[in-house]
């Protein structure tokens, strides 16, 4: 990972703070996609004293494996201008982490809607998702009908970490379908999940009419992000052109 | 909708998905809650996502993550018009398309000396390029970075253009 822009801007005349950016380019020899990142960048003053920082994750990259692709390590990022010796930017200093993560996806499978309070449909099997978590089934009970007469599930799934890694984020994501297969909602609940660790998810739907759903099922899938490579950098930056 | 301090979290998750089919997340702080100068917020077409998280965030004292219906994240800059049936798709020139862009912000920095890794990003753009349009992208990239960069050699330009000859020639273009 490369910082390729780290720029400050003059201070705001209102409010005194100065706006930094940060861009670099990731070049992903690992063997894997990357599709996730997750970003720290520390900032500090002439003293190496932190006086601002952020976190990010970025979910909608995808750089192929071996292939070289553009991160955002830092967005209006801002900092008082009183924090550094000199009044500018010039005396900042950025550390920053960055950890890519690979995808692994599986589409677990269909559950039939229950047709009445009490009902309840399953997924009885366990689910390996990439070899590194696993998907203990998934129940849906059918309660009772809201006062507002749409239909009410008490939706369960639970996913384990059965690997040493962190997982950044586990998902599971569904969709419910009319009897004529015509997508009607959709949920998702995600989370992070450390080694040897569970999550057990609660997804739910609102407003959905008896009528609608009547035959209907519901599509789940569930993906876990696995680590593949950290790096660090450190950047000074320069002013920016504005 | 019109958000006060006193809104649940469920409703606005409700009016996101129901008006924007827009996911919510919140995710409570542990620092301890500093009253807001914030002290409303209306949902409106043409407020960021930008907007919502930090005011939200503040409001409430929790981190908001707004998500389309795949769960993928939303662009801060995009309004709440914007965001409503968001998919996110790699469409088939992605992977060229990236490594171009890298090449752009590699050339454009005057902090790089890696020429080899310069070089790589060629030959893997090189590796993607199947029509006449890309092998003219790469060619104006490599005219670009010759140029502007001193430490890009003559060998350097030969090597890869020697390269692309090659695969244009392969591929009959």
């Amino acid at each position: 990972m490369k910082v390729t822009k780290f720029t400050y801007d003059k201070p705001d005349n209102e409010y005194g703070t100065i706006n930094f950016d940060m861009a670099g380019v990731l070049e992903n020899k690992s063997d894997h996609d990357v599709e996730f990142v997750k970003t720290s960048v520390i900032m500090l003053n002439e003293n190496d004293v932190a006086v601002g920082g952020s976190e990010g994750e970025d979910d909608r990259l995808f750089i192929a494996s071996k292939d070289s692709g553009d991160v955002e390590l830092l967005s209006w990022q801002s900092v008082h201008k009183d924090k550094f010796g000199s009044g500018t930017g010039a005396d900042c200093k950025a550390v920053v982490h960055m950890t890519t993560y690979r995808r692994e996806f599986v589409k677990v499978g269909t559950l039939d809607i229950p047709a009445k309070e009490g009902d309840m449909s399953e997924i009885k099997k366990n689910i390996s998702i990439g070899g590194v978590a696993e998907l203990m089934g998934m129940s849906v009970l059918r309660m009772k009908d809201t006062d507002d007469g749409d239909a009410e599930f008490e939706m369960v799934s639970s996913i384990r970490n059965t690997s040493d890694s962190y997982i950044a984020r586990a998902q599971t994501t569904l969709k419910l379908m009319d009897q004529r297969d015509a997508q009607l909602e959709d949920t998702y609940d995600y989370r992070e999940l450390p080694a040897k660790s569970s999550m057990t998810f609660t997804p739910s739907f609102w407003g959905l009419k008896p009528g609608k759903i009547k035959n209907g099922t519901i599509n789940v899938t569930a993906s876990v992000f696995v680590p593949i490579e950290t790096y660090t950098a450190e950047a000074t930056p320069k002013p920016s052109d504005d | 909708m019109l958000v006060k301090t006193d809104t649940s979290l469920d409703l606005i998750k409700k009016h996101l998905k129901e008006s924007y089919s827009l996911g919510c997340n919140f995710t409570n702080r542990n620092s301890p809650y500093k009253p807001s100068r914030i002290d409303s917020l209306e949902l409106k077409d043409n407020l960021t996502v930008r907007e919502l998280e930090h005011s939200l965030s503040a409001m409430f004292n929790v981190e908001v993550k707004l998500s389309n219906s795949d769960g993928y994240s939303i662009p801060p800059e995009y309004t709440l018009l914007q965001a409503k049936d968001d998919v996110f798709e790699l469409d088939e020139n992605h992977n060229f398309n990236t490594k171009i862009q890298a090449l752009k912000t590699i050339s454009s920095s005057s902090s790089y000396s890696d020429i080899d890794w310069v070089k790589r990003v060629f030959m893997q753009t090189l590796r993607d390029a199947q029509v006449a349009d890309h092998f003219q992208q790469i060619e104006e990239m490599l005219d670009m970075v010759f140029q502007d960069n001193e430490k890009f050699m003559q060998a350097d330009l030969d090597e890869i253009a020697d390269a692309l000859k090659n695969k244009k020639t392969a591929l009959k273009i």
